[in-house]
């Protein structure tokens, strides 16, 4: 019996890893020289924590029931997403009911951690070593003992945020982050029993962020000469050097995936999706709302007896529709809004490939009052969204808050590997969906009725 | 589970027959997978439900927002 073992490279794109530094990254290359890779077609819309659970769980964002990192209460308070958030089952809840045990690592939105069989250490959402982090209570014990435990679950702790970190600081906390986890990851490899392993690395994502224009000579922003233009490949090649290490300690048996759950390129800057909506007459603001700084938008500032439409989305953008002023309206309005938000230009005026999404189209269960009416990719979401008001006319470049070097894409990486695997080469793109299906064959496990997407053919 | 963490509880003959029975053709191997594995629903379920109310403190909350909008990724 075959055992899987995913090493998740977060936002990982297929242009860096198959394409542009392929040759510096010997241990990935080998796996796709002796097994099969493709391009992975991310969830609607391509976030982190949606993404993740759709590859560990074959459904989409409505099925997951999480569309961004917060929802609203049933007193309309905005509250954090958390594993309780995720309406359907995982992998290791699947495995789990077949007597399979599960390692799952700092996987986002896993927290608070969940008594699997097996093992689990929550992602990035995670407070603190202290909080619900890991299950079995012993390997809390295992992280205390690791250098540096407050920044064990991610890079971007303390007041000062992401952002302010300078790239030195930033580089080195990663470098202290990837450590501690590897060495936790191959502890748990060696000494605990599995069929099933997973560990998503979230520094690529955390450096991408920040160091796309260091590299990148297209950027509108591109810093020329940077000391750190070398700093993310570099990265990628240390993370290639630690997977080599991990794939030392696993059998023959093991079927090995590498994994990213979507790509990430430079971005534009952003479209204020609110002003917009403002200026077409869709979005009506409450009286005495003072418009003169910025501030984020929250539905309190809406006035919901007059507004057709209002926004909201950090990539992406998301837009939600009034029901109760358009009425029957409704699909007269979204069609109109749809061809509207198509063909708004760049600052220069030129035409961008814009695509909105109809809910109705993309999802199995649109039904949750989170679910947005529309999601729009503004120029296949090299421009961004943002919903702040208070900003001056229809873009804007570098926020307060917030990496905004690059964004997340749409498509990532899947590599697979193993004696079992018996297709070669590039393979057609997948949907990220797939993976579930595709990992339960492997197990010899039977797929669940209600995961529809087909497993990818890779076995003899 | 390793086996030096393992102990033994003891529960009436007819039951164990009975759980024997109800794992015959599915993945479980052993009366003590099946019973470990149903034990560890109801506690996880009734712990997270528990948690499900309120999973992050006030103060955790705070800090949580503030790391995913110096992300770039709250909204």
């Amino acid at each position: 019996m075959s055992k899987v073992f995913i090493f998740g490279i977060d936002g990982a794109p297929p242009e860096l890893i198959f394409g542009r530094w392929n040759n510096e990254l010997p241990n990935i290359k080998r796996l796709m020289d002796t097994g099969a890779y493709a391009k992975v077609n991310s969830t609607i819309p391509p976030s982190t924590i949606i993404a993740w659970n759709s590859m560990l769980s074959g459904k989409d964002a409505s099925q997951i029931g999480v569309f961004s990192y917060t929802y609203k209460d049933e007193d309309g308070n905005s509250r954090l997403a958390n594993s309780g958030s995720i309406k359907c089952k995982l992998l290791w809840d699947i495995l789990g009911e077949q007597d399979k045990k599960s390692i799952a690592l700092y996987v986002p939105l896993t927290f608070p951690v969940k008594q699997v069989n097996g093992c689990m250490v929550s992602g990035f959402l995670t407070p603190g070593v202290e909080s619900d982090c890991a299950y079995p209570e012993k390997i809390r014990e295992k992280i205390i003992s690791k250098g540096n435990p407050e920044i064990f679950f991610d890079v971007a702790v303390g007041l000062a945020g992401h952002k302010s970190l300078d790239i030195s600081t930033l580089l080195e906390r990663t470098y202290e982050m990837t450590d501690m986890q590897i060495e936790l990851l191959k502890d748990l490899l060696a000494n605990e029993s599995w069929d099933f392993f997973i560990s998503v690395m979230i520094g690529t994502d955390r450096l991408q962020h920040m160091l796309w224009r260091h590299f990148d000579d297209t950027h509108r922003r591109f810093i020329k000469d940077s000391p750190h233009k070398d700093a993310l490949k570099d990265y990628y090649i240390y993370l290639d050097k630690k997977l080599g290490e991990i794939m030392e300690l696993l059998d023959d048996d093991t079927i090995i995936i590498v994994a990213s759950d979507h790509g990430m390129f430079k971005q534009e800057g952003k479209i204020n999706i609110n002003n917009w909506l403002a200026k077409e007459g869709y979005l009506v603001l409450k009286e005495g709302i003072d418009l003169s700084e910025k501030k984020r938008f929250d539905t309190k500032f809406v006035d919901m007896d007059k507004t057709v439409a209002y926004g909201g989305g950090a990539y992406n953008a998301r837009v939600y529709i009034n029901r109760k002023v358009v009425g029957a309206d409704y699909n007269k309005v979204k069609k109109e809004l749809i061809k509207k938000l198509e063909n708004i230009p760049n600052d220069k005026g030129k035409k961008l490939d814009t695509k909105v999404y109809s809910s109705e189209d993309i999802y199995k269960d649109p039904s949750s009052r989170e679910c947005p009416d529309l999601i729009v990719y503004f120029d296949e979401l090299r421009w961004a969204s943002n919903p702040d008001l208070g900003q001056e006319g229809l873009y804007s470049w570098e926020s307060a808050v917030g990496a905004d070097n690059a964004g997340h894409s749409r498509q990532g990486c899947f590599i697979i590997s193993g004696k079992w695997v018996a297709c070669k080469g590039q393979i057609d793109d997948i949907d990220i969906k797939q993976v579930a299906p595709t990992i339960l064959r492997l197990l010899g496990l039977k797929i669940p009725d209600d995961i529809t997407a087909k497993p990818i053919e890779v076995t003899k | 589970m390793e086996e030096h963490n393992i102990t033994t509880v003891s529960i009436p003959k007819i039951l164990a027959e009975k759980v024997k029975k109800r794992i015959e053709g599915t993945g479980f191997n052993s009366i003590s997978s099946y019973i470990t594995y149903i034990l560890r629903q109801i506690i996880s379920e009734s712990e997270d439900s528990e948690k499900k109310e309120n999973p992050f403190s006030k103060e955790d909350e705070i800090k949580v927002k503030e790391r995913l909008r110096s992300l770039g990724y709250l909204d």
